[in-house]
């Protein structure tokens, strides 16, 4: 299994790989998305600094509009020759000024302000209370306007920021007799038509209070003020030249940009901010999440390539299972079966490679150690019982199991008792009745099996222990039997063949069955006994009981190299 | 004895005898500049299409100084120096050093005022509507302005030498009572003295001086 290993390494490999790449790759999308989210930043703040330009020229032209009304000019050239403005002129001057702000299509100022040659105002309207004849000059715009400039500016003025504009105002085409100012409110309306279809918001802040919003939510001021300060460079270019800074809003994250507001405005620390709420990280369960129907057509992925992979790594994977696993061990199984069936005594050890051949090795090995034990089981009990002399009566093979249904069903057939086959030549998968355990393994040479059965004579009926349940039944295994061998002396010691005084029906009935059968053996029963018999079969039991710890001992007659001959078997209890 | 007497009466009105200075500061040639840009909006200023500019009025800013030698006698002069709306009715105000100045608000906002290079030449706190605060003024230059004004702006000049002058929008000045001697001619402009050779005046015992200082192109002034 060794490509099989590598390539399971490989997959996994592959799968760290994939899991690492599907992980990490939303932080380099995040971190481009948050570039681009910055430069998109940096863009709507240029844009917002056009618009405001653009806002700033129409003001202007809206400014020499007023300018060039000729009641207005007359207006301002009459009061430029008096000492003083007196209530009388401002309020005509106020009126007019009210209708032009009604004529006003579009954007209306808020206030306008007009200003005689002497700098001083003739009225003022929607401002101050309309109050006149105080001097504004001084102020870089009106000067510049008096001096015959069109300009715009930003007023702080009641704490509200104004955009202005102003413009000289020209008496016949030959002398300037004053300016007019117009004002328009920095409100959330101008915020809102500046953020207007850039999906940022808009903020204006005068020393870091905000004065116009496109969001309720004030960002933190603090960290406003510390952007706003940190500006550097030409003013004009604050959009480009300094980078956003991730502020709060409130419970938001945002990044800002800040640009200062010139003009007057400026020195009082005043601003506009563009801020968006900044990209938060997905994830992957985010990205997959933003995943769409297109994302995964087949125009936008390679699902070809991807599916292609998935079965070559699937064909080489159970490839090498079947070569390297499936088939070798199918092999093992089946050569397995041919050895419980006997077709085989070993497995074939160099023909399975790595760990299947280690199997049959271990299987080959603990059958040679099954051989091994049964030969030593055969040794103990030749010293136990000693060799079966010449001549005897026979040797009694005291070896088989009660629960051996053969051993107990004595067979009509000329092939004898069906007994089963000697513990050595036992085969894996034999299907006939069970074998004790080991000793039935043992392999002691020539044995029931292969001695030449003969017909039990008259067939009887198996020779039973008494007590013992039917020898057809399955029994419980039991343990090794002592293997035992009854010799000669023993069958012809002239104990008497009781036990315990009283003839012992069963011995009675052993020895009869042995004496027919060594008759038919064509033996010499003379010197034959019932009571040497019938001791000999007692010590035997006791010696065999005691041996073994069984509860009694069955002995079978049968025939053995053409002799008669009598097999102990131990029985155990249920 | 009348003769002694005719004789001190001599050397006494000899001694106490001065002279008018008179003359035109000269602006350089081809000065078509616009007015300097105090603030700027959204857009550059822009020419009115219908009628040129006023050209810019840059005495008021320009203060003609006579220095000579020894110190003069005689206690400085008090000076008011209105502040009208937005403005002091002078950009500049020279004075002569340890004049008491008396700014008087007439505008129409309560205003506080300080100057730059030095914070208690002007008592703290609000100058009311109407009201007045009066400071001496030590030798030096003083920028005066509002910290809630950006705009509000004045300069005060404040020379050792008791002859100076502003001139008006032509350029022409008058210094009067100026004792025979040598002197310096100093031009100042804005925030300091013109980069400029200093001319030299000779005030004599009988008549007037006249001098005519010229401003440098480009009113370069020195930095130190």
């Amino acid at each position: 299994v060794f490509w099989s290993k590598i390539w399971f390494f490989v997959v996994a490999v592959i799968g760290a790989v994939a899991v690492t790449f599907a992980l990490t790759m939303p932080r380099p999308a995040e971190r481009v998305h948050s570039d681009a989210e910055r430069d998109r930043l940096a863009v709507a703040c240029s844009v917002v600094g056009v618009l405001l330009k653009e806002n700033a020229t129409t003001r202007v032209k809206l400014a020499g509009t007023f300018a060039r009304e000729d009641e207005l000019s007359a207006k301002l050239d009459d009061a430029s020759s008096a000492n003083e403005i007196d209530q009388a002129r401002a309020q005509k001057a106020g009126e007019l000024g009210k209708r032009l702000i009604e004529q006003v299509e579009g954007q209306k100022p808020d206030f306008a302000i007009m200003i005689d040659r002497r700098g001083r105002v003739l009225a003022r309207v929607n401002i101050d209370g309309d109050a006149f004849g105080d001097v504004v000059a001084g102020r870089p715009l009106v000067d510049d306007a008096l001096a015959g400039y069109l300009r715009d500016d930003l007023w702080l003025i009641n704490e509200r920021l104004y955009l202005v504009a102003a413009s000289p105002v020209v008496r016949n085409a030959t002398t300037y007799v004053g300016a007019v100012v117009l004002g328009h409110a920095v409100t959330n309306d101008l915020a809102a038509k500046l953020a207007k279809g850039l999906k940022v918001d808009v903020g204006f802040y005068v020393n870091g209070e905000p004065i116009a919003s496109t969001s309720s939510t004030p960002l933190d001021r603090d960290a406003l003020q510390k952007s706003f300060a940190g500006l550097a460079g030409e003013m004009g270019r604050d959009c480009e030249s300094n980078p956003p800074k991730n502020l709060r809003a409130g419970s938001s994250e945002v990044t800002a940009l800040v640009a200062r507001l010139p003009g007057e405005a400026e020195r009082a620390s005043s601003f506009y901010t563009i801020f968006i709420t900044r990209p938060t990280a997905i994830g992957f369960m985010g990205t997959l999440q933003a995943v769409e129907k297109g994302d995964i057509s087949f125009d936008q992925f390679p699902w070809i390539l991807v599916g292609g992979g998935l079965v070559i790594a699937l064909v080489l994977g159970l490839g090498l299972m079947v070569l390297e696993s499936d088939r070798p061990l199918r092999r093992l199984n089946a050569e397995a079966v041919r050895l419980a069936k006997g077709e085989i005594e070993r497995l074939a050890e160099d023909g399975h490679r790595g760990k299947f051949g280690s199997i049959a090795r271990s299987i080959n090995i603990h059958i040679d150690k099954l051989g091994r034990d049964a030969k030593a089981a055969k040794k103990d009990l030749d010293q136990l019982l000693g060799p079966v002399p010449e001549g005897s009566l026979g040797a009694i093979d005291l070896l088989g199991t009660a629960a051996m249904p053969g051993a107990s069903r004595p067979g009509p057939s000329s092939s004898g008792p069906a007994t089963p086959p000697p513990p050595s030549q036992f085969r894996f998968g034999d299907s006939g009745p069970k074998m004790a355990p080991p000793p039935a393994a043992l392999d002691l040479g020539p044995g029931p099996a292969t001695a030449t059965p003969r017909p039990s004579p008259a067939g009887r009926p198996p020779i039973r222990a008494p007590g013992l349940p039917g020898a057809a039944q399955p029994r419980a295994p039991t343990p090794p039997p002592t293997p035992r061998m009854l010799d000669e002396d023993i069958l012809d010691s002239g104990a008497a063949g009781t036990d315990g005084g009283l003839e012992n029906p069963y011995f009675r009935e052993v020895f009869d069955q042995f004496v027919s059968l060594k008759r038919s053996c064509g033996e010499n029963v003379a010197g034959l006994t019932y009571a040497k018999f019938s001791e000999k079969l007692k010590k035997n039991r006791d010696e065999l009981m005691s041996k073994t710890g069984c509860r009694e001992v069955k002995f079978t007659v049968y025939v053995k190299d053409g002799k008669a001959a009598l097999k102990a078997t131990p029985v155990k209890a249920d | 004895m009348r003769g002694i007497a005719t004789v001190v009466v001599f050397v006494a009105l000899a001694s106490t005898a001065a002279a008018d200075v008179t003359g035109k500061v000269e602006l350089p040639p081809g000065n078509a500049a616009p007015p300097p840009l105090a603030t700027r909006g959204f857009l550059d200023r822009a020419v009115n299409p219908y009628l040129l500019p006023k050209p810019f009025d840059h005495m008021p800013f320009v203060v003609v100084v006579v220095v000579g030698e020894g110190t003069a006698a005689g206690t400085p002069a008090p000076v008011g120096w209105d502040l009208v709306g937005e403005s002091f009715a002078k950009p500049l105000l020279a004075v002569r050093a340890g004049s008491e100045v008396t700014i008087k608000n007439r505008s129409k906002r309560v205003v506080s005022l300080k100057a730059a290079q030095k914070d208690d030449l002007i008592r703290k706190g609000p100058i009311n509507i109407g009201g007045s605060v009066p400071f001496a003024t030590p030798a030096g230059f003083y920028n005066v302005s509002d910290a809630d004004l950006p705009h509000l702006q004045g300069r005060i000049l404040a020379v050792d030498s008791p002859y100076f002058a502003i001139p008006e929008r032509d350029g022409k000045f008058e210094i009067k009572d100026v004792p025979p001697g040598s002197y310096t001619v100093k031009l100042w402009y804005r925030d300091g003295w013109l980069d400029r050779p200093d001319d030299t005046l000779t005030v004599p015992s009988k008549g007037d001086a006249t001098v005519s200082p010229k401003i440098p192109a480009g009113f370069k002034v020195k930095t130190k």
